[in-house]
């Protein structure tokens, strides 16, 4: 226990040593403390709402974002199983004279170090708690915790599903059966008000402000426990949280006291996360193996590339990939849950059609921002084929990412075509935002290049990559200055319209210069290293 | 055919490459050693065009990044690292389609395959590979355009005894072939038999460059001189 208890407290120390000699490391802390406080003081500053929102939504939104942690932990557990152990501890720690259950604990606070780092997001949420629900800061550290609780059930959850049902077909069927069955009752409820309300917001509403959801397993115990104690019934709080700890516990212990000899059903899911983790960080190279690839078993029909003569085979090659990777060719299941988020979100908007075009386009962008350092086009930069090959840099650029411009431009089409019909968006405004989101794409990969021009790499680390948000949004900045002026004395009904365009004009023009100014940029620069996750 | 005069890479204040010179001509095989960390696959990657660098390089008499040099040069990584979605087959395609081959690549293809034991696999996806497949594959990409200058790092880690067999086989075939080979490795008996030419680096700088028909004493015996009788530590 004092090996552990050493080299939890030495890992730490060391941590907060190595800032002394990373200094991007240190500022990015910095930015990110600063960040916290600068959210914490302005939500703080913030006054209260008269007529605070039912806080029963609230309940509906913790419920709704509990329930997606709850999925995303759990769904490994009839794969590869809970990853509490990296592969250090599988090394050194599974071979070693230290009892297996001490070992778990170890495991167990460790997952805990994490999740408790990782949850420090839930206060950015401050400011629409306190603004919508006149939730204090008190109140959003509780859901804070709330959040750490529950993902910490969720992962002994996994272990103990992965225990008992790993290798066996019928174990693993009965768990699913049982983590569905807990929602059933929810899923009844909500069926039986949408037959008697007739919409899905009745429903929904109906679902949330109903005591099925409250006790509920797991998500029920934690949103309503934690939305109990904000209204100040803390022994309905106190209960359902109680319910929650006493959950975690008897998994914990039936894993614990019942199959100490579980290295085996951890060490999969260690070897695998390492993987990951490795070929990110160590070798640039195999971070596209990584990223690019599919965790599905595939059926090999069509064979060969097909076409292609010099820079142009990158593209078909793409398209093999893609159509191989993804059941829907080009796009893959990111695409068409933005695809299907949008369309859902358009059924419920109501009022200005042209608010909620523009709020799709926002939101499409800021996706795109983070999503497009994904594309097969950018991650060929992390292989050597894309410099070697014998072909003009510029020309091997525009096909490897040819790909991805194509597959923008018919998610846009549908994205934007689908939306504007749903909520009855003039045809113009409709055609505008599509440009606008393609024309968005096309300036992305023209900032891309253009940063490896200038920097020599690709915008690669934390810091760099903080540097890569404003490298895409100062440039903009004109842009959107003309934009807005041309919304301001521009007709009422045009104004949204001629904006966008011209705001896309900007972003063709600036997209068109950094092409024209990185033409060598690919012979040019040192073959990046992936960021660390 | 290969020429470096003068290569410095720097990463921030760290000095990879520091000054450093080479010339592998046509038909040698040239083979690059030193301890972890002296800066190997830098400089090779440096060849390669993978980095910038203050000096200067050429291959085949033509600048290192100019598309004459990249047409002619082939490299296969330390890590190899296969396109997940692609077969081996297509593997060879993608390089035989992108560096433009004529029609009867499929001949050199299905050769080097059966050459690797690739044969059965051609039909397997790169991410069902294991390490040594992807390494085999990886130098049938390497080799498949037929190039002049053919640049290996640490090759054989990973290959079986037949592929490692293999391997000196085709490196052999090459330099009898009037092509030049740089190979860095660390497993010297290897290329015992076949060097012409040693490279030996330590903390980023050439310690020492021996032409075998200068030497009476083997590549090993040239390595561990170095290293283990007190003339240069291996300590950083």
């Amino acid at each position: 226990m004092r090996s552990l208890t050493f080299l939890l407290l030495r890992q730490t120390k060391n941590r907060f040593l190595e800032l002394k000699t990373t200094p991007a490391k240190l500022i990015i802390y910095i930015i990110a403390i600063g960040a916290l406080a600068y959210f914490v003081v302005m939500g703080m500053s913030m006054e209260m709402p008269e007529v605070p929102s039912d806080p029963v939504l609230l309940k509906g939104i913790l419920a709704g974002f509990f329930m997606f942690s709850f999925v995303v932990t759990l769904l490994p557990a009839f794969t590869r199983g809970a990853s509490l152990f990296e592969m250090e501890d599988a090394n050194f720690l599974f071979v070693a004279p230290i009892r297996p259950r001490t070992v778990l604990l170890y495991g167990l606070v460790k997952t805990a170090k994490t999740i408790v780092i990782g949850s420090w997001f839930m206060v950015f949420q401050i400011q629409w708690m306190r603004g919508s629900f006149g939730v204090s800061l008190g109140g959003v550290v509780l859901a804070a915790l709330g959040y750490i609780l529950l993902t910490l059930v969720c992962q002994v959850l996994n272990l103990f599903i992965y225990a008992f049902t790993n290798a066996n077909a019928k174990r693993k069927m009965w768990a699913k059966i049982i983590l569905v069955a807990v929602f059933m009752p929810a899923v009844a409820l909500f069926c039986v008000a949408f037959l008697n309300e007739g919409t899905l917001m009745g429903a929904l509403n109906g679902l949330i402000a109903s005591p099925v959801l409250d006790f509920t397993p797991i998500v029920g115990w934690a949103s309503a426990g934690i939305t109990a104690i904000l209204l100040g019934e803390m022994l309905t709080g106190i209960l359902l949280l109680g319910l929650l700890v006493l959950a975690g516990v008897v998994f914990f212990g039936a894993v614990f006291f019942g199959s100490p000899d579980y290295y085996e059903d951890v060490l999969g899911a260690t070897e695998s996360a390492f993987e990951k983790v490795r070929a990110v960080q160590e070798d640039s190279a195999a971070a596209i193996g990584t990223l690019s690839g599919t965790n599905r078993d595939i059926k090999i029909k069509a064979v060969g590339i097909g076409r292609g003569r010099g820079a142009d085979t990158f593209f078909y090659k793409h398209i093999r990939e893609s159509f191989r990777a993804n059941y829907l060719g080009l796009w893959g299941i990111p695409s068409i849950i933005v695809v299907i988020g949008a369309v859902v979100w358009a059924f419920f908007s109501t009022g200005n059609p042209e608010f909620h075009l523009f709020a799709v386009l926002i939101t499409l962008s800021i996706i795109e921002m983070f999503g497009s350092g994904y594309c097969r086009g950018l991650l060929e930069t992390y292989n050597h084929y894309i410099y070697m090959v014998p072909d003009r840099p510029f020309t091997k650029w525009i096909w490897a990412n040819m790909e991805s411009m194509f597959t923008v431009a018919v998610e846009a089409i549908i994205i934007f075509v689908a939306t504007g019909i749903i909520v009855g968006a003039p045809i113009w405004i409709t055609f505008a935002a599509l440009v606008t989101y393609i024309v968005y794409a096309f300036y992305l990969s023209g900032i891309s290049l253009a940063s490896m021009r200038v920097t020599g790499t690709k915008l690669n680390t934390m810091l760099l990559l903080v540097i890569y948000f404003a490298v895409v949004l100062i440039p903009l900045v004109p842009g959107v200055i003309g934009a807005a002026l041309v919304f301001a004395v521009a007709p009422y009904a045009l104004a949204m319209t001629l904006a966008l365009l011209v705001v896309s004009a900007w972003m063709l023009l600036v997209g068109i210069g950094c092409f024209a100014l990185s033409k060598g940029a690919l012979h040019n620069s040192d073959m990046p290293v992936m960021p660390k996750i | 055919m290969i020429s470096v005069k003068g290569l410095t890479k720097k990463y921030g204040k760290l000095i990879a490459n520091d000054n450093i010179s080479l010339e592998l001509k046509a038909g040698e095989l040239g083979v690059l050693l030193g301890p972890n960390g002296a800066g190997k696959s830098t400089l090779i990657k440096s060849i390669c065009g993978l980095l910038r660098f203050d000096g200067s390089i050429t291959v085949d008499g033509h600048d290192n990044r100019s598309l004459e040099a990249k047409a002619v040069l082939g490299y296969a990584p330390e890590i190899a690292v296969p396109y997940p979605m692609l077969t081996v087959a297509e593997h060879m395609e993608f390089i035989a389609r992108a560096y433009r081959m004529e029609d009867n690549w499929k001949d050199r293809a299905d050769e080097l395959m059966t050459q690797f034991d690739l044969d059965d696999k051609r039909n397997k996806l790169g991410k069902e590979l294991s390490k040594g497949m992807k390494q085999k594959v990886s130098l049938c990409c390497a080799m498949l355009p037929d190039p002049k200058v053919i640049i290996l790092d640490e090759p054989l880690s990973g290959l079986d005894p037949h592929g490692i067999r293999q391997l000196q086989r085709a490196i052999e075939e090459m330099r009898e072939a009037g092509k030049s080979v740089l190979v860095s490795t660390h497993m010297i008996d290897t290329v015992e038999s076949s060097w012409d030419v040693t490279f030996i680096m330590k903390k980023g700088q050439m310690v020492r460059e021996c032409r075998r028909a200068e030497q009476a004493e083997t590549l090993e015996d040239i390595y561990f001189s170095l290293f283990e009788e007190g003339e240069l530590s291996t300590d950083a």
